[in-house]
């Protein structure tokens, strides 16, 4: 892992470096005039009203929470994914002896051929079953959470839509949602008006 | 001195040198910066650990994720420009008296063990030893940790391997899916946070 | 000239480094020194791919934006397709006034470009080129490479906050939202051929595609066909590209996260942007599409034979170097038609509104990747159990048969480490394998057999040679 590690540095610093000298070349022949009209903020020539750093919308940070949750779950799923896949490829009974010793090598992180017995047919079998129940328990779990939250409404992203199209869908009155069945905030159940709340 | 020496040690001075940044900053986004060149050093040295999966885990959640976050909490409650934290004498000396303490107590724990004669109680370990040494299917530069960690989230532990008194480790099985209801937890837990101040707020939607 | 021959004819610049002396004190270059060296010279040959791959993408954006458009695009320049046109841009961006506006946060404000720049530089460093040709060999090279990228995302962000700029801050947020969300369906899509090849090695990903095109992996089963399209989706949207382009969008945000950007500074945020179009579809290729294999069998076991004589060749192999340049080539060119592909959505779909991006990745991508993921679990299960082989159809002998005995017999051939701790095999590994010396002689010549055969070098005769 040296050698990645190593390599990462020196990648950081070489890119730095050749970014740079660009911009050293140019401070020879760039003009460098600045202004007070220059310096200021961009707001389409007029005057800058207030500060841009602002308080946010929530829900930014409320996707930005869910997804470092399924971040976390991916990265679980990696190394999983390796045995899972090493287990099926072991699950087939055509497969050679050669073939067999191989990817148990690989399998089960042996240094040389034919140290180990080959994982036979029927045990990979089984360690594969058991990888699915592994995954689907964990995934399970995770995936009520995923619904529960769809459910509420936290994946909405205009909300006020949303409210607007379930109350317009109590009243009956089909009139605001021409397309009554795609108010649950998909691009179909969208009007001019309520986009405007989208930052 | 080899070349995992010397990257350990500009690894290191930068996560501390970054880790010193992070307090002696006042604006949280710079902050938040430096955290992450913090972190992202230590990704550094988990690879130089040979822990390939986790420094790669490290980077994809801590550095890509966790900044996201960072920004969106100050932007969430930054209300004058820049958010400027500054600390009082007071806190500061407050803070300076609990992080050296702390920091006594590792260099006391770190001087105190004798490593030397604990790496030759290890090389007698025969378990710990032929781990140690264990070379397995790849070359250990390219990384060995993905499918024994993988085998240990499925309950098996390749150490245990060829043994035969009947003691056998149990691998992360149970920890795995606990992990999975520990996300769910604060899954559920986010979205309520996050309904709770809309409540407040019922004249302004979303 | 003469140094050039033991270059070529050592398997990698760290080898070749390792045999060559110290001009003038005639001392041998110790780890740490070559480990730099090796870097440094892998760094500069990709970088200098990094630095022309966007100048030939953003003509070509140009001329086919043109083309769509019923316009000519850049004639001028270089001739009668306005080749150097990117130079040009180039050469007028270098001229440019470097502004700072007097809001920004200056430190943060002028990093940015360069964390953008890095994190997709720093992703090339896993991918291999062709067999065996990545700066740093990893056996968790997908994970390593989608991780780096994901830093990116930090450069984005620290450009619009820092800016000042209302503009640039929507932007960045937007950005963020949507490279954090896009980064799920990802890795997801990603994880699917790596469950049907069971290894992260980008290289063994490539390896086990050869033979018909058949074998490439986006027709291993339905559920990897399908997931092509969603990754070739969510990865347009993960470099921020038209239809998903919402960080820089002209028509409502001036231009997004890099509005107070000007001249040099402006640029490198494009350099990045298409570095990574073209670094997230040589991943598509190499995942789906057979990586560094043109798909034609009898073709693509010349081009196997030639590399693997190469490898196990003592001498500088013409043929085999050849073979792995235009290995290189192929996986380009299959890069180069997606990023085509990539243009073209470009100027063909209008662009997306937030919600309906977030929509899009929240409920679309994510569940169809997270469905294509567990029935992509489950289809090896059943059609073992109902045919009772690993692929639907019996797999013929000359295509290598099934995807596990491909990959089994890959790994049969890989050469075994050679250090002093390899030597003994470890204690609790097998009874077998310890009560058996008898059995060892057997395993070392099945060795040395194998070795003859096809030992690949590990760490990279070079992305040196672009």
């Amino acid at each position: 892992m040296t050698d990645l590690v190593g390599h990462f540095l020196i990648f950081t610093i070489v890119a730095t470096v050749l970014l740079v000298v660009p911009l050293l070349v140019g401070r020879l022949v760039r003009p460098w005039l600045p202004t007070e009209e220059k310096d200021s903020i961009y707001e389409c020539g007029e005057p800058t009203i207030g500060t841009s750093y602002i308080q946010f919308d929530l829900r930014f940070y409320v996707v930005a929470l869910l997804f470092i949750i399924f971040d976390v779950e991916v990265a679980f799923f990696f190394p999983w994914a390796l045995v899972f896949g090493g287990a099926t490829q072991l699950m087939d009974p055509t497969l050679s002896a050669e073939a067999r010793s191989g990817l148990t090598d690989k399998l089960l992180n042996l240094p040389s051929s034919g140290l180990a017995e080959p994982i036979s047919a029927e045990t990979a079998h089984t360690l594969a079953l058991t990888g699915l129940c592994d995954i689907l328990v964990f995934f399970g779990v995770l995936l009520v959470g995923f619904a529960y939250v769809w459910k509420r409404g936290d994946l909405d992203w205009v909300r006020a839509m949303v409210v607007h199209a379930r109350q317009a869908r109590t009243n009956s009155t089909s009139l605001l949602i021409p397309r009554g069945g795609s108010a649950s905030g998909g691009p179909g159940g969208t009007t001019p008006r309520e986009t405007a709340v989208v930052p | 001195m080899d070349a995992t020496t010397i990257l350990f040690w500009i690894f290191a001075s930068i996560s501390c040198a970054a880790a010193v940044a992070v307090v002696a900053t006042q604006n949280v986004v710079r902050m938040a910066f430096w955290l992450i060149v913090s972190l992202g050093s230590v990704a550094g040295l988990y690879f130089l650990l040979s822990a390939d999966f986790v420094a790669a885990t490290q980077l994809l959640i801590y550095v890509g994720g966790t900044l996201v976050l960072l920004i969106f909490g100050v932007m969430l409650t930054a209300t004058g420009p820049y958010s400027q934290i500054r600390t009082s004498p007071g806190e500061a000396l407050l803070a300076g008296g609990v992080g050296s303490l702390f920091l006594a107590m590792i260099i006391t724990t770190v001087v105190s063990v004798d490593w030397d004669s604990l790496a030759a109680i290890q090389q007698q370990d025969p378990s710990y030893a032929s781990y140690a040494h264990e070379p397995g299917f790849n070359p250990a530069e390219e990384g060995n940790t993905a499918r024994p960690l993988g085998l240990k989230m499925l309950g098996i532990s390749l150490e245990d391997l060829g043994r035969t008194d009947g003691s056998l480790s149990h691998g992360y099985l149970l920890p795995f899916e606990i992990v999975s209801i520990h996300l769910l937890v604060v899954l559920i837990g986010a979205s309520y946070l996050a309904r709770a101040k809309r409540r407040s707020r019922p004249d302004q939607p979303s | 000239m003469e140094c050039i021959s033991p270059l070529l004819a050592a398997g990698s610049i760290g080898d070749f480094l390792r045999t060559q002396r110290v001009p003038f004190c005639g001392c041998e270059l110790d780890s740490a020194t070559v480990l730099i060296l090796t870097a440094i010279i892998h760094a500069a040959f990709l970088f200098a791919m990094f630095g022309l791959v966007p100048f030939f993408f953003i003509w070509l954006e140009r001329k086919v934006a043109g083309r769509i458009q019923d316009r000519l695009g850049p004639t001028r320049v270089g001739g009668r397709f306005g080749w150097l046109q990117s130079l040009a841009d180039g050469v007028k961006l270098i001229q440019k006034e470097d502004l700072v506006p007097s809001m920004a946060d200056g430190l943060l404000f002028r990093m940015a470009p360069y964390i953008a720049c890095v994190a997709t530089f720093g992703a090339f460093m896993v991918l291999p080129f062709s067999d065996g040709w990545s700066a740093v060999a990893s056996d968790v090279g997908l994970f390593v490479l989608f991780a780096i990228l994901s830093i990116e995302v930090v450069g984005i962000i620290l450009a619009g906050y820092s800016s000042g700029s209302k503009w640039s801050l929507f932007g960045g947020m937007r950005e963020a939202a949507q490279m954090v969300s896009y980064e799920i369906p990802l890795a997801i899509c990603g994880l699917i051929p790596v469950l049907a090849v069971g290894s992260l090695n980008l290289t063994e990903i490539g390896q086990v595609q050869s033979g018909w095109f058949l074998n490439w992996l986006v027709f291993n089963s339905p559920f990897t066909f399908l997931a092509f399209w969603v990754y070739f989706t969510v990865s347009t949207a993960s470099c921020k590209r038209a239809p998903f382009d919402l960080a820089e969008a002209e028509s409502e945000l001036v231009g997004g996260f890099h509005t107070e950007y000007s001249g040099m500074r402006w640029s490198f945020f494009f350099m990045a942007e298409y570095a990574s179009m073209f670094l997230v579809s040589l991943v598509a290729s190499l995942l789906f599409l057979g990586g560094w294999h043109t798909g034609i069998a009898p073709l693509d076991s010349v081009l196997t034979g030639l590399r693997e004589t190469a490898a196990a060749s003592p001498g500088f192999h013409v043929a085999g170097y050849v073979a792995n340049l235009f290995g290189m080539m192929v996986l380009a060119s299959k890069g180069a038609m997606l990023v085509f592909v990539q243009i073209w959505l470009r100027w063909t779909l209008p662009r997306l509104r937030i919600d309906q991006v977030m929509t899009t990745c929240l409920k679309y991508l994510v569940p169809m990747s997270c469905g294509l993921f567990l029935c992509q679990i489950i289809w090896p299960l059943v059609v073992i159990s109902a045919v009772g082989r690993s692929t639907l159809v019996a797999w013929p002998e000359e295509m290598g048969g099934s995807i596990g005995e491909r990959m089994g017999r890959q790994s049969v051939t890989r050469p075994v480490e050679t250090d002093e701790s390899a030597g003994q095999p470890g204690d609790d590994i097998d009874e077998s394998a310890e009560s058996s010396p008898e059995s060892l002689p057997a395993v070392t010549e099945s060795q040395d057999k194998v070795s003859a055969g096809s030992v690949r070098p590990h760490s990279v005769r070079t992305a040196a040679r672009d």
